[in-house]
């Protein structure tokens, strides 16, 4: 996970809300990484911060955020300093973003085909903006999503189509313009889950065609595995643990991991799940330290004085927490206020 | 083919609302004024030709009928006489009404034009000085009656600084060949630029103390349904696909935050017909308002029930193209 | 035992109580975070106040009636009259402030009789929104809404001996249908919920359903309007008095006092302007109001 191919690289970004009474601090120094090609899964709780996270990568944010500090490359670009125009070409071109409700992500007084026909209209691909070719392009997509009927289906409002046709349709127009990188933010979380799984697919399948790199965010640890290379775990807008795949699942360290590998219903059905209990700390004044500190059961004086920092437990796993730091020197950093 | 559908259905239901004003309008100028003989012909005239009157416009009859004798020559276009003119009231109707339309049609356009632009800029910066400077214009625009506005404005422009024509629909001296009745599109038929020009001058004031409100009105409106939208998932998708920010407000959060726009506009247009009466009269401007006043001072029945119906077709027409907008504009309606 | 009881019930009111001024605390913040909507609350109460006590404020009580002083006709305001004097040499202050009273009663007059009307049509046709009595309910008010109010008001008004109750109940008969129109929207999409179904089920009565679970959830949306429609009642009061279709000579009325006035434009400007203003003052406090007590509404319970 060293340089090399980095296709994004987050580094110490910060999010703000404006609020009435203050400024919550919703992401609170993020690293985040991803390789060309790779999955990436993003867990954690509703509420900690994920949706912010991708959605200043594509500077999609609501009007009363604030990014006061941090810095977002993406393929040579510094998202956060280039031109408004620079900014539209990548988002047209190399980067897609598939949001959580079918319902709400479609505009509902035009139709299918004006809305793909438009984004691929303003990514740039099509030279000279051949109305012909932005047409079959987006036929195209929607063959690739293999939806029956596309000829007609771009003649449709949305309100005319179920919400799994709904959302393979904004899988479309996410791949009809992507190239480098897909978010997908809880794709599946409105679906049956007998759409879930296909939906899933076709998005791992396409990814993979067109070797783009995937983050994706979910709350179901299930769908993680299935999907992805690498997890990060994130907890009350910070990076908790970040891991293979298939290492994390076998030995997950942070105790906030720990918990939400033990809130899985298990089929067997033996005993009930012991989860986490408490909530999310209140983001207008966080405690000093570790935030997870209030819930933690193996919680110890100094998760309360100061802010743990990623390091690496084992070869390709880092986590942020003091359980873990024996034999390295104390970490005098402490907590940011 | 839906729409179509939807389009006649919607016709169709404004013949019947048509049928049951006309019987509203009917009942209220026979029911409650009292004897219409004597109203016509006034105190001092004979019971002899009082009776004659109400043979002729079958007064004797019971109202049932008589709505009937009524709907038959109101059919073909025969209101009967007005007392006040001393002409068939349909002629006075044709000669005044293009000029009241002319009025609301460009209050109607200054309505559209500056509300849906400041609603838009106002969402687009909104929270900026200029948001909220025409926040607090919009509060007082909503506030003031229009036959205020209407006073202030002649106060302000045709004495403090004289620049616009205080009374009238074109200046003396000025003709143009009547062909429509709309002094804006005949003066254009005779290529009279400079009665174009003047007939526009004349509407100014009277135009926009009638759209004052309505601009106000749907500007607040148009912000606060394109802000709503502005957070929808939809948008933000739109942004990310690297649209630029411009289109996206004018086309994509625009238009399904336009229709409760448009529905303000049809009842701001209502609220116009209703104040026209006001401001017609204060700028002496000859159209079907000022005669419907003076109809009312003057207790001139026949007028009276025509102008209404006349004004009650109209807000008709616009009740029609305002849905047939919105179903345009938002496919959801029609289905 | 018993003192035990009393305890408890002591305690359960005391409860009670606190919850209720909690209520009233959260809606006063909900109320109040507009500071627009606090001004508008001071105006109308101050517009209360200045309508109640009439005769005490009014620095010439006697020239809201008929009253004649030549020698001080016209003049312009000055620190003797305030806001000047009219043809008759009345004080202009003197009668903008008694016709307050005129201007409240109106629009009070006018949604007591409109609302309570408008609601219990618009009640009954939108529970019962298949049956054929709500249809016919709601093609009547499809008819009254299609006239302006303001023409409709107009065209009754004139028919009737112009005066200060007439014009209230031309507007009355203009108004009610808006109500109707606004709960049965309400009113139609309320019965499908399940608390009106469960009261179905339990067998509750008609008049239960319509009164105390329908119509409650109704009252936001109607008290919304209501201040609302209090400054265009108002408007509209002073539109048809501007007509000459409402309170008489010599009691004063805003719209009368304009139309007065405006025909001594530009000379005697303080005769149209200073009523104008007042006009503008009360609606635009309403709205505030209105906007305010919106806030609280949406904010709140449903």
């Amino acid at each position: 996970m060293k340089e090399g191919n980095l296709l994004l690289d987050i580094k110490d970004l910060h999010v703000h809300y404006q609020v009435y009474g203050g400024k919550t601090k919703v992401i609170d120094g993020i690293d985040f990484q991803v390789e060309a090609g790779k999955k990436i899964g993003l867990v954690g709780e509703s509420g900690c911060g994920k949706t912010t996270m991708v959605r200043s990568v594509m500077q999609v944010l609501p009007t009363q955020a604030r990014i006061p500090k941090g810095e977002v490359f993406f393929d040579g670009d510094a998202l956060l300093k280039i031109s408004k125009r620079d900014l539209n070409r990548v988002r047209g071109q190399k980067m897609s973003m598939i949001f959580q409700d079918p319902t709400a992500s479609l505009n509902p007084v035009f139709t299918i085909g004006s809305q793909i026909e438009d984004t691929i209209r303003y990514s740039g691909m099509v030279k000279g903006n051949d109305k012909k070719v932005i047409h079959e392009k987006a036929i195209q997509a929607l063959k690739d999503c293999s939806m029956p009927d596309p000829e007609r289906l771009l003649k449709c409002y949305p309100f005319e189509l179920s919400g799994g046709m709904r959302q393979r349709v904004c899988i479309a127009m996410a791949l009809a313009t992507a190239s480098k990188l897909m978010i997908a933010d809880e794709p599946t979380t409105n679906l049956d889950v007998t759409i879930q799984d296909q939906v899933l697919r076709l998005i791992r399948q396409l990814c993979e065609k067109k070797n783009m790199s995937l983050i994706l965010i979910t709350h179901s640890l299930g769908v993680a595995r299935m999907m992805t290379d690498w997890i990060y775990v994130m907890y009350a807008g910070q990076i908790v643990e970040k891991a293979v795949t298939s290492r994390i699942f076998e030995h997950p360290y942070h105790p906030y991991t720990v918990g939400l590998m033990e809130s899985i219903p298990k089929l067997t059905g033996e005993g009930i799940m012991e989860g986490i209990s408490g909530k999310l700390p209140n983001y207008l004044n966080p405690p000093k330290g570790c935030r997870f500190q209030d819930r933690c059961k193996k919680v110890m004086e100094k998760c309360r004085n100061c802010k743990p920092r990623l390091f690496p437990v084992e070869e390709n796993h880092q986590v942020a927490c003091f359980l873990y730091e024996r034999g390295r020197a104390e970490d005098p950093e402490v907590s940011h206020e | 083919m839906k729409r179509l559908k939807y389009i006649l259905h919607r016709l169709l239901w404004s013949v019947f609302v048509l049928f049951g004003l006309s019987i509203l309008i009917f009942c209220i100028a026979r029911v409650i004024p009292g004897d219409a003989a004597t109203m016509a012909l006034g105190t001092r005239a004979t019971e002899e030709a009082k009776e004659l009157y109400r043979e002729q416009n079958h007064l004797n009859e019971p109202i049932p009928v008589q709505y009937v004798y009524w709907l038959k020559s109101a059919v073909q276009g025969d209101f009967g006489q007005s007392t006040q003119t001393r002409r068939a009231v349909s002629s006075d109707v044709a000669e005044f009404l293009p000029a009241t339309l002319e009025l609301i049609l460009f209050a109607a356009i200054l309505e559209i034009v500056g509300g849906l632009l400041l609603g838009v800029l106002c969402a687009r910066y909104a929270g900026s000085w200029f948001d909220n400077l025409i926040r607090v214009v919009s509060y007082v625009g909503i506030s003031v009656p229009a036959f205020v506005w209407a006073i202030l404005f002649m106060l302000t422009f045709s004495f403090l600084i004289p620049i616009l024509p205080t009374i009238g629909r074109i200046s003396a001296g000025i003709t143009v060949p009547p062909v429509t009745g709309f002094l804006l599109i005949d003066s254009l038929i005779a290529g009279n630029f400079q009665a174009f020009g003047d007939v526009l001058k004349h509407l100014i004031m009277p135009g926009t103390a009638l759209a004052l409100a309505g601009i106000a009105q749907s500007a607040r409106i148009t912000r606060g349904s394109m802000l709503e939208n502005v957070e929808k998932d939809y948008v933000g998708s739109e942004i990310a696909s690297g649209m630029p920010l411009r289109r996206v407000y004018a086309r994509y959060i625009l238009r399904p935050a336009a229709s409760p726009t448009v529905a303000i506009i049809a009842l701001d247009i209502a609220a116009m017909l209703g104040n026209a009466f006001l401001v017609e009269v204060i700028y002496s401007y000859p159209g079907i308002s000022k005669y419907g006043i003076n109809a009312i001072l003057n207790k001139d029945l026949n007028a009276i029930v025509a102008v209404v119906l006349v004004i009650g077709v109209t807000f008709l027409i616009v009740n029609i193209l305002v849905d047939i907008i919105s179903s345009v504009l938002d496919p959801r309606i029609r289905a | 035992m018993e003192d035990r009881n009393g305890n408890v019930e002591a305690e359960e009111r005391r409860k009670k109580r606190q919850a209720r001024t909690e209520n009233l605390k959260r809606k006063w913040y909900q109320f109040s975070r507009n500071k627009m909507s606090v001004v508008g609350l001071v105006i109308v109460v101050l517009i209360i106040l200045a309508a109640v006590f009439q005769s005490l404020i009014a620095p010439y009580p006697q020239h809201a009636k008929e009253y004649v002083d030549f020698a001080n006709a016209n003049k312009a305001p000055c620190a003797q009259f305030l806001l000047g004097t009219d043809a008759y040499g009345r004080d202009v202050l003197s009668r903008i402030i008694f016709s307050f009273r005129n201007a409240l009663m109106m629009g009070l007059g006018v949604l007591c009789v409109a609302v309570p009307v408008g609601v219990i049509m618009g009640l009954i046709a939108g529970y019962y929104k298949d049956k054929i009595g709500s249809t016919v309910i709601m093609r009547v008010v499809d008819i009254f809404l299609s006239l302006p109010s303001l023409v409709l008001a107009l065209a009754v008004a004139a028919l009737l001996e112009p005066n200060l109750f007439h014009s209230m109940m031309a507007l009355t008969f203009s108004w009610w249908a808006w109500y109707a129109r606004l709960v049965y929207g309400k009113a139609s999409s309320i019965r499908k919920e399940y608390y009106i179904q469960s009261a179905e089920l339990i067998g509750a009565g008609r008049f239960h359903i319509l009164f105390r679970e329908v119509l409650p959830n109704c009252f936001s949306t109607i008290l919304t309007k209501m201040t609302l429609d209090m400054g265009v009642v108002i408007l509209m009061g002073a539109s048809l008095s501007f007509v000459g279709l409402g309170e008489q000579p010599p009691n004063p009325a805003l719209g009368t006092m304009i139309s007065d006035g405006y025909k001594t434009l530009p000379e005697n400007w303080w005769l149209t302007l200073f009523p104008a203003l007042a006009i503008m003052l009360i609606v635009l406090a309403f709205n505030l109001l209105g906007d305010g007590i919106s806030d609280m509404m949406s904010s709140g319970e449903g």
